[in-house]
């Protein structure tokens, strides 16, 4: 006779305490948090009425061209919608998935990020804009390649695994991976938290110079942080002179992290997105510095609230990869016998047996990913996006994403009320403040 | 040969004007008064001769691809960061992290070098005439590091690969570093390394072993590398055992 | 540090503090401070106020008078600018008598007591500060200062570096790093009945070493307790009556470099900055981790 049961020893707890007993270790799994926080689906958009004179959905038209990075650079990144696909390896992707991503980007008007694994020649010349990240572990990093790349951006955190660095496991570092980040084959790759030349936020000041003196003072430069001291972060990248920060939440997406990490660490993207604005804002840099929010953007209303709340632009990621096919049935794969779940269940990047082609070395496996296809997907999946920005943003009777501003949005919840700073729908409080 | 004055220039105008003159194939540049400024010479990607008349500050000689710079100087922090290939001769101390990450080249510190002294190389060389310090190849991943002096705690934490030599004594060494055997082969190719330098006479004469033989005892050397214990998490998932 | 200042004349510690600090304006334009020890006299103390009450200087300045003389000290000068106090006076009795008195004012912050050291600090940059308070026509026997990134307190006056070390005269610090167990130690000095004006990592540092002091360790073994106590990256210089010293952290996360001569020692974060008042080329140590060192005049 079961008398109740319990919320905290749930069964996937005891599930996990079983399984760390075989372990003896931290577990490691892709994907993202399994946490139920507050998101933008507790924030509803005050579309017009008799106040405002809405817009009509064709010869209105909506602008949605973002431009990112002119603080300082001198050639800023213009892209024609504020959504654009953030870095993810090339490693704990295949190649396949990072051409198809690229040319998705190039189709759409926007920018693709290279990620923790350096630049991959085919992803430059099918990327017509190309953010070249600089991480910690420095894998693969070429001087060539920054002095072509449109953006570089300083990776300090991600939202996935805050305080700590890259992860890529064994069965993952074959031979043309091992060999761009020179590394031996088949190492449980485990990257460094810091980065080997600068220490501090005093430091970054110096760094982010020496970026600018071999790009010659061109392309953006900006800084990327997992979302945890979200207002001292944000103050510090600003002073040491980046054009854009991009603030990653805990919902944010991995090929592989500690679980410890994803589901412990860091705070949602709402809240986070308000105390970059607001730490901006006390500097007055906001609107010069510009804001990027990630983690957890699913869709055109996911974005188009980011910005109403504060953010420039957003970057997707594991969006990008679901359009890509991740998690689907398609022929040819059998989530059950490859990976153990059904499709939609799937988070076992870190295995690289992703039955789609997408988070795999496997030539076999990624043969089923066709780039060109995937392009396709990707670059509807974005138009999509920024449709559902533009019909949004017009209901609100504005011609601009760029126009949206908190006082656009209502909180279904107190939760989101607080972190959102809006108020609840239905009264004037704002909680929290 | 073309002299540029630091003090008269911007750092930015500094480094245009160097990469000009690269570009335009001179055959020496010299760059007075450098006042130990930061960013001295980033993203030379043309070979050419760079002479720093001075102490420079951060980031000198950094992200390069080919020229040949001397530094008579002291460097900052980061001195040759991601050096692709080439050459740096720097002919007092270096700061942390010199020859942070650098992929080729060689990199000469003919005095002492701070903490993180080849922190995350991937290839290339870094020679140290003096002694290093704390956590000297942290993280190296290809490469080889070769110091006549001490080195300082922790030599070696988490190295992958690549190879420390160490002529003098050790502080401590760092996780999954181990003390390993130097071949013949080995010990005469630093030699003929530092003979480059100047920093010890010809041992030429005599072949291998004999030569070895020879001079071992005077040009002694210590190797670091990694015990291997911390590559791979030893153990599996049920669900990764069954897939993988 | 000039090392003969007191037997060959007071040195120009506050023009060159200011120019050293210019040098190290790229880590930090929020706020800038100094430390200058100078000559002091045998029975008087200085005593550098500071006030957010928003009432006219004549006000403040008697009020503050009230409270000193109410613990039996005289005041000798007084020099009053904008929310700035500068005082000497003459006071034998328990230092921490008059802070708490005068602390427990209205408004009062004190940023610093001594009988030959006195802290100016400010918002704004070092040349800014210089400015204001005309640093540059100090002159001293040895100093130390500092330019401000705020991490994470606020940016204002009280948060600036140096600090000075509650309720030790002469003991005042500047800080570079952040501390990770700031607020337990906070609490535990709390606790023994230190009284804190900030809420900054960098000030629970001045209180930790003027502790160590109190209890008759010297500056350089105190230096030493730091680095085993404070967790976190922290490199730091601490001025006293008679010298300064620095403590490097344990992991040489933040940079320390030094010159020293005959008759000068200079320490900063940056060779850079040691070039400000060192025209040619210097002979240039870089301190390892956990090094502890002092020099006394």
């Amino acid at each position: 006779m079961v008398m109740g049961n319990s919320q905290i020893w749930a069964p996937w707890i005891i599930d996990d305490i079983h399984a760390k007993a075989e372990l003896g270790r931290y577990r490691i799994r892709g994907f993202s948090s399994f946490q139920k926080v507050t998101h933008f689906d507790d924030l509803v958009f005050l579309s017009t009425g008799l106040t405002r004179f809405p817009l009509e959905g064709y010869r209105e038209s909506c602008n949605t061209r973002t431009v990112i990075g002119s603080r300082f650079a001198k050639e800023p990144l213009v892209l024609e919608t504020p959504i654009y696909i953030t870095g993810m390896s090339y490693g704990a992707l295949s190649r396949n998935a990072k051409v198809a991503l690229a040319r998705a980007a190039t189709k759409v008007g926007t920018a693709t990020c290279t990620g923790d694994g350096g630049m991959l020649p085919d992803e430059r010349e099918a990327a017509q804009k190309l953010i070249y990240q600089v991480l910690p572990s420095r894998y693969g990093f070429n001087p060539h390649h920054l002095m072509r790349a449109d953006a570089a951006e300083i990776v300090v955190g991600q939202g996935a695994k805050p305080g700590t660095g890259g992860l890529l496991m064994g069965i993952k570092v074959l031979d043309h991976i091992a060999q761009m980040r020179d590394l031996p084959v088949g190492i449980d790759q485990r990257s460094p938290t810091r980065h080997p030349d600068w220490l501090g936020p005093d430091d970054l000041g110096i760094k982010i110079e020496q970026l600018r003196e071999a790009t010659d003072w061109r392309v953006p430069i900006s800084v990327k942080l997992g979302a945890c001291r979200v207002a001292d972060d944000v103050k510090l990248a600003a002073k040491a002179g980046a054009d854009a920060i991009v603030i990653d939440s805990m919902l944010a997406g991995t090929g592989a992290s500690a679980e410890v990490l994803l589901d412990h660490s860091g705070i949602p993207t709402v809240p986070a997105i308000v105390l970059a604005r607001e730490a901006l804002r006390e500097l007055g840099l906001y609107g010069k510095v510009s804001l990027i929010a990630s983690g957890g953007i699913r869709s055109g209303a996911d974005a188009a609230k980011a910005l109403a709340l504060g953010a420039d632009a957003v970057a997707i990621g594991i969006a990008a990869l679901i359009a890509l096919n991740c998690n689907k049935e398609i022929p040819g794969a059998d989530f059950e016998k490859e990976v153990g779940v059904k499709a939609g269940y799937c988070h076992h990047c870190q295995t690289g047996r992703c039955p789609v082609g997408i988070t795999t070395q496997d030539p076999e496996l990624e043969k089923r990913l066709d780039p060109e296809e995937g392009a396709e997907r990707v670059a509807n999946f974005i138009n999509s996006m920024t449709m559902e920005m533009a019909l949004l943003t017009r209901s609100l009777g504005k011609g601009d994403v760029h126009s949206l501003e908190p006082e656009d949005l209502a909180a279904l919840t107190i939760e989101a009320s607080a972190m959102a700073r809006v108020p609840l729908a239905g009264t004037k409080k704002v909680f929290g403040m | 040969m073309v002299d540029l004055d630091a003090s008269t220039l911007s750092t930015t105008d500094l480094n245009r004007r160097i990469k000009e003159l690269a570009g335009n194939g001179v055959d020496e540049i010299r760059v007075l008064n450098p006042q130990a400024r930061h960013n001295i010479a980033v993203g030379i990607l043309a070979p050419c001769k760079i002479t720093i008349e001075g102490s420079v500050g951060y980031y000198a000689a950094s992200l390069m691809d080919g020229p040949e710079v001397t530094i008579r100087g002291n460097a900052g922090w980061a001195l040759g960061e991601n050096l692709m290939s080439g050459k740096i001769v720097l002919t007092r101390d270096a700061g942390a992290s010199v020859a942070s990450s650098i992929r080729g080249g060689e990199v000469f510190v003919s005095g002492n070098a701070g903490a993180r002294a080849g922190i995350s190389m991937k290839g290339g060389s870094l020679i140290i005439r003096g002694n290093a310090g704390f956590l000297t190849g942290f993280m190296m991943q290809k490469g080889k590091i070769i110091i006549c002096g001490d080195v300082g705690e922790a030599v070696g934490d988490s190295m992958y690969e690549g190879a420390i030599y160490v002529a003098g004594k050790i502080g401590s060494l760092g996780s999954d570093a181990k003390i390993t055997e130097v071949t013949e082969d080995e010990l005469i190719s630093v030699w003929e390394t530092l003979e480059r330098y100047g920093i010890i006479e010809s041992v030429r004469g005599g072949q291998g072993r004999e030569r070895v033989e020879r001079h071992k005892d005077r040009y002694a050397f210590t190797k670091i590398v990694s015990a291997k214990r911390l590559y791979h998490f030893d153990s599996l998932e049920r669900l990764e055992k069954r897939v993988i | 540090m000039h090392k003969k200042a007191r037997s060959e004349g007071l040195a120009p510690i506050g023009e060159e503090l200011i120019k050293m600090l210019d040098a190290l304006k790229h880590r930090g334009k929020d706020s800038s401070g100094v430390t200058i020890a100078g000559e002091g006299s045998k029975d008087d103390l200085i005593l550098r106020l500071w006030t957010d009450s928003g009432e006219v200087w004549e006000e403040f300045l008697a009020r503050v008078e009230e409270r000193i003389v109410e613990c039996g000290g005289v005041v000798r000068s007084s020099k009053p600018w904008n929310e700035y106090l500068r005082l000497t006076i003459n006071y034998e009795g328990d230092i921490a008598a008059l802070a708490d008195a005068l602390m427990n004012a209205r408004g009062v912050h004190i940023h610093s007591i001594g009988r030959v050291s006195e802290v100016v600090k400010d918002i704004g940059t070092a040349l800014n500060v210089n400015q204001r308070h005309d640093i540059g026509s100090l002159r001293g026997t040895h100093g130390i200062g500092h330019v401000r990134m705020a991490t994470e307190s606020q940016v204002d006056i009280n948060h600036s570096h140096p600090f000075w070390a509650y309720p030790f005269p002469d003991v005042t610090v500047v800080h570079n790093g952040q501390l990770t167990n700031y607020y337990k130690l906070k609490r535990k000095y709390e606790d023994r009945g230190y009284r804190f004006q900030t809420e900054n990592d960098s000030e629970l540092i001045a209180v930790y070493l003027a502790d160590k002091l109190a209890k008759g360790l010297d500056l350089e073994d105190g230096l030493k307790d730091a680095l085993d106590d404070l967790d976190g990256t922290f490199t730091f210089l601490a001025s006293t009556e008679n010298g300064l010293g620095y403590a490097k952290d344990r992991w040489s996360a933040k940079p320390l470099v030094f010159t020293e001569t005959d008759n000068v020692v200079a320490i900063a974060s940056e060779e850079v900055a040691l070039r400000s008042v060192f025209a040619e080329e210097i002979e240039r140590v870089e301190p390892q981790e956990s090094e502890v060192r002092t020099w006394l005049i």
